[in-house]
């Protein structure tokens, strides 16, 4: 028998993952949790017309918490927040938000050597430019760019 | 197909854009625009296999020297003397925090 999701149950798997997505990108801790807050209002608002067949919940509060952040910074036209500039805004990809696909691009990752693997988490998760990714693993900043894309080209594979 | 200000980083130019994708072509823009959006989404989900990567790459990363650092190491490769007062050491340790 299939167990009815309930508002209070996401509340509770989610909220950490929730506020361990905002508060890295917000300077203000009573800013993170407003935030917080805004992101299960708008669970609990809409949390009747969610649809388990079009998406998983993991998905549509993710989306939900991303679109409130965005809204944030638009809002307050603050440009210093962490982590603003790495927000995607995009709703083109938004299919590939699941667990699955996070599993398939951990795979892929280890199919690949160290060193490029290194490159492409450092700069896509960590934000580290390429030319300080090039000096602390001791390559030419040619080079570091040349095993990126090279790195890039292979992930394409694995995961199309 | 996505026109090319689609495949615009944030701040770039549709030119700019135009240059990249010439350079590199379409399939290298939409896998970094894809590898972005699952990491955005891996900050939130926190898949264990990627964290488990994420922060092995953290620790062999933040343990590299950097130039200035190297410029405290003697030519027997030991480090001499680490001139960082406590507070560049927490802003050091911090940088790795927000995520």
């Amino acid at each position: 028998m299939e167990s009815i999701l309930t508002y209070e149950q996401v509340y509770q798997d989610y909220s950490r993952k929730v506020m361990g997505y905002i508060r890295p990108r917000i300077n203000n801790p009573a800013d993170a949790e407003d935030l917080h807050s805004a992101v299960f209002t708008k669970v609990y608002e809409k949390f009747s017309t969610f649809d388990q067949t079009k998406a998983s919940i993991s998905t549509w509060v993710y989306t939900i918490a991303r679109n409130t952040l965005i809204d944030f910074f638009r809002t307050n036209k603050i440009h210093d927040e962490l982590g603003e500039e790495d927000i995607v805004e995009e709703d083109a990809f938004q299919g590939i938000f699941n667990e699955e696909t996070l599993d398939e691009l951990a795979e892929a990752l280890k199919k690949l050597p160290e060193r490029e693997r290194e490159i492409i988490l450092l700069h896509y998760y960590y934000n580290k430019q390429l030319k300080e990714i090039a000096l602390k693993l001791h390559m030419s900043y040619s080079n570091c760019k040349l095993v990126h894309n090279k790195a890039l080209m292979k992930l394409r594979q694995y995961l199309s | 197909m996505p026109a090319v200000s689609y495949y615009c980083v944030k701040n770039e130019t549709v030119t700019a854009a135009r240059k990249r994708q010439r350079t590199y072509g379409k399939d290298i823009i939409m896998t970094e625009q894809v590898l972005r959006t699952l990491f955005d989404f891996q900050k939130f989900a926190r898949n264990q296999k990627l964290d488990a990567m994420l922060e092995e790459t953290r620790s062999h990363f933040s343990q590299s020297l950097s130039e200035d650092e190297l410029a405290y190491v003697n030519a027997a490769g030991v480090p001499e003397m680490m001139r960082y007062s406590s507070r560049e050491q927490d802003d050091k340790d911090n940088q790795w925090n927000q995520y």
